[in-house]
């Protein structure tokens, strides 16, 4: 107990004499030769006291700045203790050339301490062919000077030859268009100048809304890239790989977005943009007057049909029109999205007769051809059936119509009738006294119990052979004595006398799963004294085996003479075994 | 003293050989279930209902017995009695939809306007089996369960097979819910024996006397229980709860489709 308070103490000491002590703060770079692409770790060291703040680092105008949080760890080397909080940073060059980070200062117990500034030399990234270069990102579209509306391609593409690590790419804010995702994310393969890079592809689909100059930003992916051997004695990085930071970046890129040509423009243009046809179908051509028929059209193409208006129905008369709300589909087809739209309308006529619905159509502006473009279906011609020619017609029965469909109508209401088969006639009450019923509720558990008793009785005695034995040594017994009655009638004593003894024995010897004739009075005895409390029968039992095997060698009348007696007391004396034991 | 003996002798002889005159052909439950059924479809209701009821007075019970019963009752113009029947015979045949067809229908003709006796709905969905099934049949399911549960048990002392554990877990779940169902059936048709008002209208009282305070007027068909019976009198209960005394005779019990003694 005194050694543990001494120990407290001693470390408590300790610890305010570290804590007394002045801290150092230094700071160091990973490297101090970087290109543009390359981002800088900058570590800040206080030593001394985990207690001091974090460093206030200098104007860095010409760098982006990351805080990567810090680490502590502390050392006893030779009994000398010391404290130490790293404070990580990553800066990001802006520009090239010599770039300076100033001193970081540090206000502790009202003195102040400042790092030495460091000098950067920061290269533009080199000038080699792009083929060369270990990872690189490019960005592209498929047109620079799109109509607004029009679909343009964007493809962004990350290539590397090198491992990578912790890859992510800074969300594209494209400011001013409509954005859909083309296809999922791929990852493939490619040679390019000669040299094989592993490629992620993806594509975006934008269109311009407005027309002008339209600039989308340089794309920016931040990752890892692994260098040199894992120090194989670090053991807070655990053999991992050390790596360097890299930002990647894309050049933005400039859209001149065109206004809609003027020339050509229909009167109140929806403003629909791409190129598509258009498929019109009318459900039936033979309907009744009063019934309804629909007209579906579908739009579907490359481009935006979001807002793309119904198709017109130039001119409809003797029809009174419904519209449905149309179903908008679109789905990834190579280099383009392709768009679907249907339009329903239910027409219901309003006359009999021959009925022509006009064509429809719609006009959209095709960027491809550079014209606005227009697209027409039908028309399509119907016929309706007055009314009453339905009747007509099934009177004279040429043609049938489908018969009118009526609720049925309950004219009256009666029971249903009397039950008359003769099979359902017989007594089927039943009575809860009846011996019967519980017969079958309790002689199915019963005879489980029976067989389940018979049947442990059975494997115990097939398994456990002193329990088999002990359970047949008094009918052996009995067996025993009856044979011993016929020797008594046959006046042969010493047969008798070595029968009652060997009896005697097996009895005892079965009882107590012994190897039971074998066995001498003596040590039968002892058996039977470790099994009985009562200490007068073990013996009762030696003086009958003593006394027996005495008869059964001693010839003479006077011993036969004994033979009844003896064979009672052999029975007497088995029977209080049999009882205690 | 031997003529003494030959006319004794002729005697016998004489009575062995005369047919029986005290229990006629037509006492035949099953031949007066056929006149009941010929007399209804003539029209003779009332000749129709006693040859029915005389059957039932010979001890036979069935669901088509109080159903053609019920029927009867029903063209006489004795809604009350006819509901009465009706729900005897579901005691035996509770699936029967010209059974519930006519039950439906007899209770729109009676004049008090008296809600279902019946229990929640979601209850009766869950426990779906204890309006769809009779008591009997709950016996009879429970205890060919406990045969087969048994069977098994023994079955499975010699031969340890998994089907033999799966016949098990299901007699046993099977034979415990009709089990439990088919007592909790009993206590309560015991404890609260459903009746019908059968005559046109019955004062209900608040006690057991003629003068005594009446509570409300019921009238012919107006559903119940009968929760205790004593010195001619019933104490009828309704499904709101309202209950009183009435005369024996003014209410008709349901009869439960076994025989308790």
């Amino acid at each position: 107990m005194g050694h543990l308070f001494a120990l407290i103490v001693s470390m408590f000491l300790l610890y305010r004499t570290v804590e007394a002590r002045e801290i150092t703060v230094t700071a160091g770079v990973d490297r101090n030769r970087v290109t543009t692409e390359d981002m800088v770790l900058l570590t800040i060291t206080v030593s001394g006291s985990r207690k001091a703040p974090e460093p206030e680092l200098p104007d860095l105008p010409d760098f982006e700045i990351t805080s990567r949080g810090s680490s502590s760890r502390v050392q006893i080397i030779n009994g000398a203790y010391s404290s130490q909080v790293d404070y990580n940073y990553l800066l990001q060059p802006k520009k090239t050339g010599l770039l300076t980070i100033g001193p970081a200062t540090i206000r502790y117990k009202g003195k102040t301490y400042q790092t030495d500034p460091i000098t950067l030399r920061v290269e533009e990234t080199a000038e080699i062919e792009t083929g060369q270069r270990e990872l690189f990102i490019t960005t592209k579209v498929d047109t620079s000077s799109p109509y607004v509306g029009q679909q343009v391609v964007y493809t962004f593409r990350f290539f590397r030859r090198v491992r990578v690590g912790n890859a992510s790419l800074e969300k594209l804010d494209f400011d001013g268009l409509q954005v859909e995702d083309l296809g999922k994310e791929r990852t493939y393969t490619t040679v390019r100048n000669g040299i094989r890079y592993q490629v992620t592809e993806f594509r975006k689909v934008l269109y311009p809304v407005h027309a002008g100059p339209l600039t989308l930003p340089a794309a920016t992916l931040k990752c890892d890239v692994p260098y040199g051997r894992p120090r194989p004695y670090d053991i807070f990085t655990f053999g991992t790989e050390r790596s360097r930071t890299k930002l990647l970046r894309s050049d933005p890129i400039t859209l001149q977005v065109r206004p809609l040509p003027e020339e050509g423009k229909p009167d109140g243009f929806s403003g629909l943009v791409g190129s598509f046809s258009l498929i019109a179908q009318l459900g039936k051509e033979e309907i009744e007057e009063g019934e309804s028929t629909t007209l579906t059209m579908t739009v579907m193409g490359t481009g935006d049909l979001t807002g793309a208006p119904r198709p017109e129905i130039a001119g409809i008369e003797h029809f009174k029109t419904y519209d449905d709300q149309p179903t908008l589909t679109t789905e990834p087809r190579r280099d383009r999205i392709l768009s679907r739209k249907v339009f329903k309308t239910a027409l219901v006529p309003t006359e009999p007769g021959t009925l022509t619905i006009p064509g429809v159509s719609i006009r959209f502006f095709n960027p491809e051809a550079g014209q606005y473009q227009k697209r027409e279906a039908g028309p399509f011609t119907l016929k309706v059936r007055p009314a009453a020619e339905k009747e007509e017609i099934n009177l004279t029965g040429v043609a049938s119509a489908p018969p009118s469909r009526k609720q049925v109508k309950v004219v009256g209401r009666d029971i249903l009738p009397i039950v008359t088969d003769l099979n359902t006639f017989k007594d089927r009450s039943f009575s809860l006294t009846s011996p019967g019923l519980w017969a079958l509720v309790f002689a199915p558990p019963l005879c489980f119990l029976i067989i389940f008793l018979v049947k442990r009785e059975r494997d115990r005695r097939f398994t456990d052979i002193g329990y088999a034995r002990r359970k047949k040594a008094w009918i052996e017994f009995e067996r025993g004595i009856k044979k011993a009655r016929g020797l008594l009638r046959q006046g042969d004593s010493r047969k008798l006398h070595a029968h009652l003894a060997r009896t005697v024995r097996a009895y005892l010897g079965a009882k107590m799963n012994l190897t039971g004739e074998a066995q001498t009075p003596i040590e039968l005895k002892e058996a039977l004294a470790d099994r009985l409390s009562d200490p007068a029968l073990p013996e009762e039992i030696y003086t009958l085996l003593q006394e027996l095997e005495y008869r059964r060698f001693a010839p003479g009348e006077e011993v036969f003479h004994e033979g009844e007696s003896d064979l009672a007391r052999v029975k007497q004396i088995c029977a209080k075994v049999e009882k205690k034991l | 003293m031997k003529k003494k003996l030959s006319g004794l002798i002729l005697l016998l002889i004489v009575l062995l050989l005369t047919p029986k005159t005290g229990t006629p052909e037509t006492e035949d439950p099953l031949a007066l279930f056929l006149k009941a059924n010929e007399s209804y479809q003539k029209g003779a209701y009332e000749t129709a209902r006693d040859l029915y009821t005389r059957i039932l007075d010979r001890g036979i019970r069935n669901g088509s017995l109080y159903y053609n019963l019920g029927n009867t009752y029903f063209r006489l113009g004795r809604t009350g009695k006819a509901i009465e029947y009706y729900l005897s015979a579901k005691e035996w045949i509770p699936r029967s939809e010209d059974l519930e067809a006519n039950l439906r229908y007899a209770r729109e003709e009676r004049e008090d306007r008296i809600d279902s006796a019946a229990s929640g709905s979601v209850l009766r969905e869950i426990f779906f089996w204890y309006h769809r099934m009779s008591l009997p049949e709950m016996v009879r399911t429970f205890l060919l369960c406990n045969l087969i549960f048994w069977s098994a048990a023994v079955a499975r002392l010699f031969f340890r097979r998994p089907f033999l554990r799966a016949v098990l877990l299901f007699t046993l779940f099977i034979g415990l819910t009709m089990g439990v169902t088919a007592a909790t059936r009993y206590i309560q048709t015991r404890l609260h024996r459903p009746a019908v008002i059968v005559v046109p209208e019955a004062t209900v009282r608040s006690g057991m006397d003629p003068e005594s305070t009446t509570l409300f007027v019921l009238h012919d068909g107006a559903e119940g229980w009968v929760d205790r019976i004593r010195d001619g009198w019933v104490l009828f209960r309704l499904p709101s709860g309202k209950k009183g005394w009435l005369k024996r005779g003014q209410v008709g019990i349901v009869v439960p489709p076994y025989r308790a003694g």
